[in-house]
């Protein structure tokens, strides 16, 4: 099924963002103890863009899947994501024929 | 008793009740299990390397007094070899390439695959259930009986991995009463400030594994505040 892809490099420089993303089940199902683990900052968000929703990767600087939601619109994944980052990024389309649109999206921050 | 020395009878050669651990065959299975280590500290593919976890390393088969791992109630041993599966009609069984399913069809194979234990070739998106092995290592390890195989439910909830089934009961948790599927594999709670994800692309994720979320939602009703990503395990 086709898909398109689209990214942009995050360059906030808020220190504490209202977005936590973490590895874990959340404490009120593990009898309040927090067992999470705090994913690292994204340098990088691809979006993922299907017929019928949206998913956005946020990347670490490695390539690292640090954090992905689903929307149900590209409007409401842009809204998640100013909501997020407090501020407008740059979008740049990831060529149709790449064939690892992730691969592509990091290296474009590598070379920034 | 008529007979002879060896066990035979009536000119039949009968196998001895106990096993002999100087048979040629006991030490040659022993040998090629003692290369991969116990059982359950195995990979998939060496289990399946190895066959079948039903050898001289399980002291309970050594026995052959014993019926049934000496369990004649819950599991029978017609052949006198092993406890073969009961009530598993999807083992050993192809279900064929998913790929182009819609996704309702997909959804709904991909969660009744990992209830049943079946595996999933991300790449082709081809589906085959859990061979008959596999299903009788993880009732020997006590995780089922033996008569309700492929069932699974105990996920190692501190550890950071769940079973489908077990990520399903903490969403109801999570979710409460009242909640509703938004999308496929997106559901809400009454209040709009939870949601559980499993959606398609989650659970066949190439990069990440397969994989559910239990997410906080802002009171806009819209946005993501706090998103708990926790790996689906498929023993």
């Amino acid at each position: 099924m086709s898909r398109a892809y689209e990214f942009a490099l995050v360059k906030s420089t808020l220190i504490s963002h209202p977005v936590v993303h973490y590895k874990g089940l959340p404490p009120d199902l593990t009898k309040d103890s927090d067992e999470r683990t705090l994913l690292p900052k994204a340098h990088v968000i691809l979006m993922e863009l299907h017929h019928d929703h949206v998913n956005v990767f946020r990347l670490g600087n490695n390539g690292d899947i640090v954090g992905d939601t689903w929307h149900q619109s590209t409007d409401d994944a842009l809204h998640q994501i100013a909501f997020e980052y407090g501020e407008p990024l740059d979008w740049c389309k990831v060529p149709s024929d790449c064939s690892d649109p992730f691969e592509y999206a990091i290296k474009r921050f590598q070379e920034s | 008793m008529p007979g002879n020395a060896s066990g035979g009878m009536d000119g039949i050669a009968l196998k001895p009740l106990t096993v002999s651990f100087s048979e040629p065959g006991f030490v040659s299975k022993l040998n090629q299990e003692n290369q991969f280590g116990p059982w359950f500290t195995l990979s998939d593919k060496d289990q399946q390397q190895l066959g079948s976890p039903m050898g001289p390393q399980n002291p309970q088969v050594l026995n052959r007094y014993s019926y049934g791992l000496n369990n004649p109630i819950r599991n029978t041993d017609p052949s006198g070899h092993a406890v073969p599966p009961q009530n598993c009609p999807w083992c050993n069984v192809n279900w064929g390439n998913i790929g182009n399913w819609n996704d309702t069809a997909k959804g709904a194979a991909i969660v009744g695959c990992f209830i049943t234990g079946c595996h999933i070739n991300t790449s082709t998106g081809e589906v085959t259930g859990p061979t008959t092995t596999e299903v009788l290592s993880a009732a020997l390890s006590g995780m089922m009986p033996v008569g309700l195989v492929g069932v699974r439910g105990f996920g190692n909830v501190g550890g950071g991995k769940l079973t489908v089934e077990k990520a399903l009961g903490l969403a109801e948790k999570w979710l409460g009463p009242g909640y509703k599927e938004i999308a496929e594999g997106v559901y809400r709670s009454a209040d709009n400030l939870r949601q559980f994800r499993m959606t398609t692309d989650d659970l066949l994720d190439p990069r990440q594994g397969s994989h559910v979320h239990f997410e906080s939602i802002d009171a806009n009703g819209r946005d993501i505040v706090e998103n708990s990503h926790v790996e689906l395990t498929n023993p």
